[in-house]
Parts: structure tokens; C-alpha cells; sequence
């Protein structure tokens, strides 16, 4: 296959992407392993985006790819990463035209900047503020309307900010949608959440329920690999259940962890001496 | 269990010892070990019986009800498990027990016709004089048909459940049938952590696990049978309910989650047809399937379960909005809407999805705003369902001519929006409603009720009662037909099927 070919094959993974594990994996490692072809590839993504059919939980999904792209590209000498750190801003920009999508592209970028040596702690917290700074909440008053920020940066810090925008946005809205007078009547579900609406950007019911079943599908399988260890060699070592295991609920001090190893010495001699053959 | 050198053996110890009996048991030949098999109720274990106030086990006795399986085959409706399945297969090699259908293909050893036939019927042996009363079980040999299925009374994903009647003791229990054919890894682990919790159970108003049975590939859970479920029995077209007869139920709808709140389990399936009801209104919370202990969480770190849970009538709206690190909370809140049903006889949140039922509970209780809820846009769900219109509360209009001004601010308070503004279950223990009067008061009336009334067979009577008036419609507008043919027989088929009255008599 040349490079159009492999480009052609993988803007077609991308738009029939759905969100399964196994099938994010798919694309990736076919992403990965082509990736002497990224210069073709990595456009091929912003351009998949940039369909005018394909719908907002598509552009959800294809996001979730991308992190578990990055997550993946260590084992091919970090592929893709710096030139999807060039495009993320853009990829954000399309993908939060929708705002019911800034939930998975939030839990998608924080999993994402871990993978690049810059601190977004910060941005990270700033998610789940009052973004709202005193002269929005003015214009809330006035009944106006904000403008967009523009940002100087780039990079992962500038999809930080983009994000933190879409956010204020929506805020912004709610806000003032709390100052109207409130309905007495009893609406229908259409009128009280647009499924119904002609925005091209809004989910339709189907698309909403459809969506919710897949974040629940994609949250039980996220839990069955809850255990699992990367481990180097295939060595299992008291430490590895020390630091996997026990760790992760209580963790020990130097000399807790002592007594630890000395604990579990004890079960051993004990289980060995239980059994009535020599074991080893 | 602990050590020679009084240290917990740990878990693995444990299961080494287990393993060794489990090996060493030959149940055709060691009649000992058999009767000690731990399903088996201990007879000095009073304690269990007695608080169970509407069937008192003598016991599922495994010679009592070894399964005939030829017999069974003949007769289905007669359930007779076996009791646990042996350690040992026909040849002693295999596997102990089969971890489902799937896997009972695969086995050649578990063929139809290598099926055990449980242990041949010996002379009963001599009873030992230096034995206590309570070392000695009942070794009486009886028929195969030690229970017999009355008629079924449930059906969920989990399975079916069944009115049974122990015919030695003619009481009744209730057998749920776990389905394991749509399992493909085996005995399910859901089914596993229920049966853990229902061991753990002691409360009078949370149901106990009698015992666990297994016949051929099928398991069943033994409860107490009681005669309806708060759904069945508010659907009584008799039923009038007193202010101290909801109380009564109400108390101890609670004080039976205090209890398993105070476990730290949350039930996450409450709804009126789990809760349970004897002959006099004395409750018990049921079904275990959904349910779970909470998490010991470090500092810093979230629970983090699947918000795939409670039926969505009663499902509260952070779970409709993506929750996954909810609390008890999410019961309370169905507590909540049994507390309107014990006024309204129906459940006031009817949703079809998760769409629908949001837009009912905003419809009613208003939309959240900043100060009753401020926190609501962290949830996962919300940009997606977030109102885009600011709905006013209307409860209280509709509700509160109804009920007595205590019940009506207890349930205001149950079905806050914002869980953490829901008051726990102990709180709701010390609430005004409980204190003031009339005080709680069982329900003797229903005795008189002509039969049992579940939410199951509701539904059957309902679906009946459709397919009546379908039928009488149908008879009718057959009858019409007929007259508007006789009045003007000049009529083509056309003509009549476009007339305003045909019409009618098609819809």
C-alpha cells in the first residue's frame, strides 16, 4: 500500500470509529504501526473532523482515539505526539462546537497532558470553577453577550485554554438562563432539552441516549483492566504487590513497608510449611 | 482463623483447608461430613429462626430432597433441587461443579446420563448416646417432592422467582431461579456478591437468604415467601390506606435501610416492588441484585461505580446525569417517590429513558439552580442534559392538599435534587413524621384481601384486563360494522371505510 492508500484506509477507521476499547486500540495500532507514514496520517485527522457529516459523537469518539494514540506511542519511539500537540488546539476547537462533548474532551486532555512534560495542573482544577469573572457576571446582569478570548499560546497549553473558554461560554449561558423568570407550565422533553433542534451541533434524542450507553459501556470496560500491571519482566515480585496492590489503599512508610515484607515472609514459611512435600 | 502462632492464617490458608475437606468428603460413603455440609441451618442456630417471623425452616434435610432426576424430567413443575451437587462427578476427576451451561457442553463427564443419582437410601445407622441434641440432624427419609411449585410471582433479569410450598412443613418459601444460560464466564460474580450480602443480613425488615440450592444446572436462592409487594398490594382497588398504616410501612421501609446504610451497602434497586409485604403490612427490603458496599476510599480518592443501576422510576437525577461517585443518597431518593406512592398509589416520576424521566422530575420539582444545587455542572452527563429552560417547582401544588403537612416536608426533603441536601436514613428515623401523631399501625385489613398481590401479577391482571376491553372493543365495533352494513347495504366496502362512523369503529 503506499502512503494515499494507508491515508484512505485510516480516514475510513476513523469515521466508523465507535467508542469500544477494542476498537479505539484497532485504529491506534494501525495508526502506530503505518507510522512511518505520519506525515500522510496525522492531517488525515483534522480532515476526518473537518466533515460536515459526520455528527458530534463521532468527533467525541474520534478524540478518545487520539488519547489512547498517545497512550500508545511510546512503544513506537513517541509517533504522532509532537505533531498532534501542533494540531490540538484545532482538533479541540472542532471537537467542543458542541458543548455536550466537554466532559469527554476534558477526561481525554487530562489524560492526554500527561504524556507531555508541561505542568496543567492548574487548568486541570480551573475545569470545575466558577469561570466567570466579575464583569461576565455584569453583562449577565445587563443581559449581554461575551466575546471570545484570543490566546497568544500553543500547543497543549493553548487546548487548555480553549476548553477553559468553551466552558466560561457555557456558564455564561446558564447564568443567565437562571436570571429568567421561571416557566410554571409543564414543557415536553423537546422544549426542555432542544433534542428536537435544528442546530446542527445539538444531539438529537437518539444520539443523547446512544451516547450515554456508550459512556457507561466505555466506564465497565475501563474498570477490567483496573489491576492490570505493566510489568518489565516477567518476574511477579513482593514489592510489585506492595506498590500495585496495597499501596493504592494504604499506603506504607519505610519501616511499615518492613514489616511488611517481614509479614509476608511469615505467611510464606507458614504456606510452605503446610505443605507436605518439599516445594522448592 | 488464626494460626499456632495466633496470626491470622489469611484467606489462602483458609482455602487450603476448605480444599482438603472438600477432597476428603465422599458423599455416598461418609454420611458425617455430609450432614455438616454448611448450607445445612444448624438446629441450635434459634437465633435466625426466630427472627424470621413468617417461616421458620426446619431445614432443607439433603436426604429429603434428593432429586429423582428422572422423575424431574417426567414433571416439571415440581421443584425439587438436590441440595449442593457433590465434590465429585461420576468419575471423581473432574471438576466439582459446572460453571454454567456453556461449560456443561463441554464436559463429557456431565453427560445426561452420568447425572449422579445422590447417595443409595442405607439403614439408618444407630445414634450415637454421647451425641448433644444439637450434633444430631433429621435422618428421616421422605418422598422426592419436598417442595412443590405453586406459581410464579416474579421475573427480572436475574431470573424467575417462584411461590414453593415445603410439603412437610406446608410453609411457603419463595425460590429464585438464577439464570445462568445467557452466562458465558460462568456463575456470575453479581450473583456471587449478592449471595455474600444476604448471608450477612439480620433484620427484621431486610429479607434473609434461607438457604442456596442447586438442581441439575439450574441455582436457587430460598427466601421467606411473604404474600405481596408494596406495588401489588397499592394496586388493591380496596386498598385504603390510613395515615398510620403508611407510617407503618414508611418506618419500616427505613429502619430496614438504616440497617443496611449502617453496613455501608447501598440497595440501588429501591422500588415497590422489592419491598415486600406479610399479611399484616411487616415489611422486608428485597432483592440484592444491584446491591453493593460502598468503597473504603483513601483521602483524595472518588468511589467510582457504574451509574447502570436502579430502575429508572426511582433512579435520582445524579445518577441520570452520569454520577459515579454517589453515595447512599441515590436510595433515598427512591425511598422518596415510595413515600409519594404510599399517597398516590403510583409512582409520580413515569419516565421511558433517561431523557423523559429527567424532564418528569424537572417538571415537578423545578429545574437546579446555583443555590440549590451548585455543583451540578461537574457532572459527567450534564452539558449533554442540561435544562434550556428554568422550570419552577410545582410540588408543592400539586401535592401538598394531599398529604399531611408532615409527610409532605419529609418527602420534600427526601426528593432534594441535590443529594447531599437528602437526609440519611437515621435522620429520617428522628423525623417529625415519626413522632407526631397517629402513630404507625400494622395493617390487619389486608388479611381479608382475596389473594397475593405482586407487582407481577398486577402486571398479569393488567395485561388481562387489556386484552378484555381489546376483545369487547373489537366485539363492538364488529357489532357496529355489522349495523351501519344492514342500515345501507347499497354501501360498497369503499364508501363505508371513508364514513365518519367507520372510522370510529376502526379506531
Amino acid at each position: 500500500m503506499d502512503s494515499f492508500d494507508i491515508a484512505n484506509q485510516f480516514a475510513q477507521l476513523l469515521r466508523n470509529l465507535t467508542p469500544q476499547i477494542g476498537v479505539l486500540n484497532k485504529a491506534a495500532t494501525f495508526a502506530l504501526k503505518n507510522s512511518d507514514n505520519e506525515d500522510y496520517l496525522f492531517p488525515t485527522i483534522l480532515n476526518v473532523l473537518h466533515d460536515k457529516n459526520l455528527n458530534i459523537n463521532q468527533k467525541s469518539t474520534i478524540f478518545q482515539f487520539i488519547d489512547v494514540l498517545i497512550d500508545e506511542a511510546h512503544k513506537y519511539n513517541g509517533a504522532y505526539v509532537k505533531n498532534i500537540e501542533k494540531i490540538l488546539p484545532a482538533i479541540i476547537k472542532n471537537i467542543c462546537v458542541s458543548s455536550s462533548n466537554m466532559f469527554n474532551v476534558y477526561q481525554s486532555l487530562c489524560s492526554i497532558s500527561k504524556h507531555f512534560k508541561i505542568n496543567v495542573k492548574e487548568y486541570e482544577d480551573k475545569f470545575y470553577t466558577d469561570l466567570l469573572t466579575e464583569e461576565d457576571k455584569k453583562l449577565i446582569e445587563e443581559n449581554g453577550q461575551i466575546e471570545s478570548k484570543k490566546f497568544d499560546d500553543h500547543g497543549l497549553i493553548l487546548a487548555w485554554k480553549i476548553l477553559l473558554e468553551r466552558k466560561r461560554r457555557s456558564q455564561f449561558e446558564r447564568a443567565k438562563l437562571l436570571r429568567s423568570n421561571p416557566i410554571h407550565e409543564t414543557v415536553e422533553e423537546d422544549e426542555l432539552f432542544k433534542v428536537k433542534s435544528k442546530d446542527k451541533y445539538a444531539l438529537s434524542k437518539r444520539q443523547i441516549l446512544s451516547r450515554l450507553e456508550d459512556d457507561r459501556e466505555l466506564h465497565k470496560r475501563s474498570k477490567e483492566n483496573l489491576w492490570n500491571v505493566n510489568r518489565d519482566k516477567s518476574v511477579l515480585t513482593e514489592q510489585e504487590f506492595k506498590d500495585h496492590y496495597w499501596n493504592k489503599f494504604n499506603a506504607l512508610n519505610d519501616e511499615e513497608g518492613k514489616e511488611f515484607f517481614n509479614a509476608l515472609s511469615d505467611l510464606n514459611d507458614l504456606v510452605s510449611a503446610s505443605y507436605k512435600d518439599q516445594q522448592y | 482463623m488464626v494460626d499456632k502462632f495466633n496470626r491470622p492464617t489469611g484467606p489462602r490458608g483458609n482455602n487450603n483447608q476448605q480444599q482438603r475437606d472438600y477432597n476428603s468428603r465422599d458423599y455416598n460413603n461418609n454420611q458425617r461430613d455430609f450432614q455438616r455440609s454448611s448450607y445445612i441451618p444448624h438446629k441450635s442456630n434459634s437465633k435466625n429462626s426466630q427472627s424470621r417471623d413468617s417461616y421458620v425452616p426446619s431445614g432443607p434435610k439433603r436426604d429429603q430432597y434428593r432429586p429423582n432426576n428422572n422423575g424431574f424430567r417426567k414433571d416439571n413443575n415440581n421443584i425439587r433441587p438436590s441440595g449442593p451437587s457433590g465434590p465429585s462427578g461420576p468419575s471423581g476427576t473432574k471438576r466439582p461443579l459446572p460453571s454454567g451451561p456453556s461449560s456443561l457442553k463441554k464436559r463429557r463427564d456431565f453427560h445426561h446420563n452420568n447425572i449422579p443419582k445422590g447417595p443409595k437410601i442405607r439403614a439408618i445407622p444407630e445414634i450415637r448416646k454421647d451425641l448433644l441434641p444439637h450434633q444430631i440432624y433429621t435422618i428421616n427419609k421422605t418422598g422426592p417432592n419436598i417442595y412443590e411449585k405453586v406459581q410464579q410471582v416474579g421475573e427480572g433479569t436475574y431470573g424467575k422467582v417462584y411461590k414453593v410450598k415445603h410439603n412437610r412443613t406446608n410453609e411457603f418459601v419463595a425460590f429464585k431461579k438464577l439464570r445462568l444460560e445467557s452466562e458465558r464466564e460462568g456463575f456470575p460474580i453479581t450473583a456471587i456478591r449478592e449471595i455474600k450480602l444476604l448471608q450477612s443480613f439480620d433484620h427484621p425488615n431486610v429479607i434473609g437468604l434461607l438457604e442456596m440450592m442447586i438442581e441439575k444446572n439450574s441455582i436457587y436462592m430460598v427466601f421467606d415467601y411473604l404474600d405481596h409487594d408494596l406495588t401489588g398490594l397499592l394496586s388493591h382497588p380496596d386498598l385504603n390506606l390510613q395515615e398510620s398504616h403508611r407510617k407503618y410501612i414508611f418506618k419500616q421501609l427505613i429502619s430496614g435501610l438504616n440497617y443496611l446504610h449502617e453496613k455501608r451497602i447501598i440497595h440501588r434497586d429501591i422500588k415497590g416492588s422489592n419491598i415486600l409485604l406479610d399479611k399484616i403490612g411487616n415489611l422486608k427490603i428485597a432483592d440484592f441484585g444491584l446491591a453493593r458496599p460502598m468503597k473504603i476510599l483513601t483521602a483524595g480518592e472518588l468511589p467510582d461505580y457504574t451509574n447502570r443501576v436502579i430502575t429508572i422510576w426511582y433512579r435520582p437525577p445524579e445518577l441520570l446525569l452520569g454520577a459515579t461517585d454517589y453515595g447512599r443518597e441515590v436510595d433515598i431518593w427512591g425511598v422518596g417517590c415510595l413515600l409519594m406512592e404510599l399517597y398516590y398509589k403510583v409512582a409520580i416520576f413515569r419516565g421511558l429513558d433517561e431523557i423523559s424521566q429527567l424532564c418528569k422530575i424537572f417538571n415537578i420539582m423545578g429545574t437546579p439552580n446555583m443555590s440549590n444545587w451548585p455543583d451540578i455542572d461537574k457532572l459527567p452527563w450534564f452539558e449533554m442534559l442540561k435544562p434550556r429552560l428554568n422550570l419552577a417547582s410545582k410540588f408543592e401544588d400539586k401535592f401538598k392538599k394531599t398529604m399531611s403537612i408532615e409527610a409532605f416536608k419529609l418527602a420534600e426533603k427526601l426528593l432534594m435534587l441535590n443529594p447531599k441536601s437528602r437526609p440519611t436514613s437515621e435522620e429520617i428515623l428522628q423525623d417529625e413524621y415519626f413522632k407526631n401523631d397517629p402513630k404507625p399501625e400494622p395493617l390487619y385489613f389486608i388479611k381479608d384481601f382475596e389473594g397475593e398481590w405482586h407487582e407481577f401479577e398486577t402486571k398479569q391482571r393488567r395485561r388481562e384486563e387489556r386484552k378484555r376491553i381489546k376483545e369487547e372493543e373489537d366485539a363492538e365495533a364488529n357489532a357496529r360494522k355489522e349495523r351501519i352494513e344492514k342500515v345501507s347495504p347499497q354501501c360498497t366496502d369503499k364508501s363505508v371505510k371513508t364514513s365518519p362512523e367507520s372510522k370510529d369503529a376502526k379506531e
